[in-house]
């Protein structure tokens, strides 16, 4: 039985647990998430007691909506939860205020979008949709670039390391990504 | 940096692939072949992107390393009690405590639901990003304008209806999901909305929780029964969020504290189970209390409610069973105890004449991984060996009226119970292979129990299949993780194996080709992991 086999085995095993409310499944959760948690959580909130309390609190989040929510990729489902966690968490941390390692990013996001006299709100649903196809029609390696950094937050560094690429590479990949979206998103009328 | 920030956000939405594709790429550094030649190439760029970066001058911090031993901080995972039990099974025992009389004669097969009510209508049911109508709107106090300025407010309604037999009655049951999926806000909210209607008559009850479809019937009474999950925190300030409530009409109140009852010890979570009884002709409420405890089963009695939960913790294996007596409609405890080991199967439990029986699994066999202990040396064993026991409770006060434990000596497998009530007897079969053995109690005398073993071929076999000239296919577990197939032939002295072949596997399914005498173990996806053939001395893995 190969790994992928495995780790889907073990997934469907863990959510079987949290359909028939047994404990144990959050442990089971735990062993295998909780790097993965982890390390999410603490690009966005760089505390690592934060990200700890974070990490538990996805936890409670998976236990509580499984049922009766039914994750066809648990590790995407585990990420969304910590992503929107630590964002909620460092909003009420910071209000106004961003951590200094999150600046460039909102820096280069701030990129893509334009400012505009008349700004228009675009409906979130629409950007959703957009960015969900801008990507489906990125080449692989872009996209995983793409989502490394912008959903994950993993800094150019990290990248570099696990692409086994320059950063200096990196970041222009990612610089070459974001005028790419910027196009496609004003050929789709969405601004923000 | 709203602009940002609502990027940032709709990223979460993002497809599912799309981010697993990521994250294993995290995950799985890729391999470089060419080092030597692109070396030089790196530390070139390595050196352009330092001296970008100092003229930019941003900061990115590097994940800091996580350690190894994982660690649990105090405000974590659900609660899980763990009760002292006993390092050192006990033989065979009889408890020498007389049974409590009960001189209300109780007959107990299942569930008693009556035949007064018979389903109506359903309406459709799991909608999603519909506006609330505005009868819900006092119930939706999530700050969506606060954090997600552009989330829509969306709920999810599952209405079922049910009418008596005349169709005079109706009554409604829209249990109502309020989520947050952008942000997995702790505000999610679960509400039960019951309306009674006959001609002329309409009341509604709005009670905290989600009804799970759970409606009992008796002669005068309906009883609804909801299940409220909490959120990842608790704000001790908005009682509202974590209490029990109940609204006539008027706007939610939150249940009297004598109509709260508790769990012993302190803890964060702040699940909780109502129960509601209606009058059925009147549409008056009779009773309603709420218990602190979210139960992973129950097992309803003519005048009792018992909800259990499984537990498990660092000395084992555990359930906990609350009893609840709602006879004349009134709602009174009777009383909770933890007993070891797990109630797998609503059919474990068993009220007769005033005795609770339960029979519990310690080490269940169809877990792939029960608990386990490990030593320094790096090996583990089980934390709890596997035994079956079988209870005798007082369903006055649950106390324990007689307990039998250790009846079947496991060989390197695992428990996977069947159980069988029939007046005073019990038949508990401990697992399923293809000559199953069932244990006999006698509980004709409490302070007497007596047991006999018997063997029944065939009970409880669930793969066997004939594959001609007297053979059979038969798979089973001989231990959590490796499956045991055989060709077995069927004798007078019963079944002899004739071949056999073992392995490390977890089918989720099978498929036979009779005439070759294949068996194909499945995966999830009904793709074989191996394929074997009997060629009529030997059991072999082939490629197809």
């Amino acid at each position: 039985m190969n790994a992928r086999m495995n780790a889907h085995m073990e997934d469907a095993k863990i959510i079987r647990m949290f359909l028939e409310r047994k404990e144990e499944g959050i442990k089971e959760l735990e062993r295998k998430y909780k790097r993965y948690c982890q390390t999410i959580a603490h690009n966005i909130l760089s505390s690592q007691e934060d990200a700890d309390e974070c990490v538990n609190d996805t936890y409670l989040a998976a236990w509580n909506s499984i049922p009766p929510n039914k994750p066809n990729s648990l590790m995407a489902y585990l990420g969304k939860i910590t992503r929107n966690l630590a964002l909620d968490r460092l909003e009420k941390q910071n209000a106004k205020k961003r951590t200094v390692e999150m600046l460039p990013l909102m820096d280069e996001i701030a990129e893509i979008f334009p400012t505009s006299e008349h700004d228009s709100l675009t409906d979130s649903i629409a950007l959703r949709e957009a960015i969900n196809k801008f990507l489906k029609q990125l080449p692989k390696e872009k996209r995983i670039l793409f989502m490394r950094r912008y959903f994950f937050f993993d800094s150019v560094e990290e990248i570099a390391k696990t692409e086994k690429a320059g950063e200096s590479k990196i970041k222009t990949a990612l610089f070459r990504i974001r005028l790419e979206l910027k196009d496609y998103l004003l050929e789709e009328g969405i601004t923000l | 940096m709203k602009k940002e920030e609502n990027f940032i956000r709709a990223l979460s939405d993002v497809d599912d692939t799309i981010i697993a594709e990521a994250a294993a790429a995290r995950l799985a550094p890729k391999k470089n072949n060419r080092l030597i030649v692109l070396s030089i190439a790196a530390c070139l760029a390595l050196m352009v992107g330092m001296t970008l970066v100092l003229l930019m001058g941003s900061r990115e911090t590097s994940v800091p390393a996580v350690p190894l031993t994982s660690t649990t901080s105090s405000n974590s995972i659900p609660n899980i009690q763990t009760t002292p039990i006993q390092t050192t099974p006990s033989k065979t025992i009889t408890s020498t405590a007389k049974p409590t009389p009960n001189t209300t004669p109780i007959t107990t097969k299942g569930n008693p639901y009556k035949e007064l009510i018979s389903v109506l209508k359903k309406a459709p049911s799991g909608a999603s990003s519909v506006t609330p109508p505005p009868s819900w709107e006092n119930y939706i106090d999530i700050p969506y304008d606060v954090l997600n300025p552009n989330q829509n407010k969306s709920v999810e309604i599952v209405s079922e209806s049910y009418t008596t037999a005349d169709g005079e009655k109706i009554f409604s049951f829209e249990s109502v999901t309020i989520p947050d999926y952008s942000s997995f806000n702790p505000h999610t909210q679960y509400y039960t909305r019951i309306t009674c209607e006959s001609k002329g008559k309409t009341r509604t009850y709005t009670v905290r929780g989600r009804s799970g479809g759970s409606a009992i019937v008796t002669e005068d009474a309906i009883l609804v029964i909801t299940n409220y999950w909490f959120g990842s925190k608790t704000e001790w300030e908005r009682p509202y969020t974590y209490l029990p409530t109940l609204d006539k009409g008027k706007g939610p109140e939150i249940l009297p504290i004598k109509d709260i009852f508790f769990r012993n010890g302190f803890n964060n979570r702040c699940d909780f189970t109502t129960v509601l009884t209606i009058d059925i002709d009147t549409f008056d409420i009779i009773d309603i209390k709420a218990w602190y405890s979210l139960p992973d089963g129950m097992y309803i009695t003519e005048n009792n409610l018992y909800f259990y939960t499984f537990n498990f913790s660092i000395v084992g294996s555990s359930t906990k069973i609350i009893g609840i007596s709602y006879k004349d409609n009134r709602l009174s405890p009777i009383g909770s105890i933890r007993l070891e080991g797990t109630v797998e199967i609503g059919y474990c439990l068993d009220e007769e004449d005033g005795i609770l029986r339960v029979v519990t699994n310690k080490s269940p066999g169809h877990r792939l991984s029960p608990p386990l202990v490990y030593s320094p040396d790096g090996t583990s064993k089980p934390l709890e060996e596997p035994d079956n026991v079988l209870y005798c409770l007082s369903a006055k006060d649950l106390s324990v009226v007689a307990k039998v434990e250790n009846f079947y000596e496991f060989e390197n497998e695992y428990p996977f119970l069947n159980v069988g009530f029939d007046g005073d007897h019990v038949y508990v079969c401990p697992k399923a292979d293809l000559v199953s053995p069932v244990i006999h109690f006698d509980l004709s005398d409490l302070n007497n129990i007596t047991y006999e073993t018997v063997e029944y071929p065939l009970a409880y076999s669930r793969y066997l299949k004939e594959i001609g000239d007297g053979l059979y296919f038969t798979v089973r577990s001989i231990d959590a993780n490796t499956k045991l197939v055989e060709v077995v032939r069927l004798e007078e002295s019963g079944f002899v194996a004739v071949a056999e072949y073992a392995k490390e596997v977890y089918p989720t399914g099978y498929d036979f080709d009779v005439e070759n005498k294949i068996i194909r173990l499945l995966d999830w996806k009904s793709r074989p992991i191996i394929t074997l053939q009997f060629d009529g001395e030997n059991l072999k893995a082939i490629t197809e």
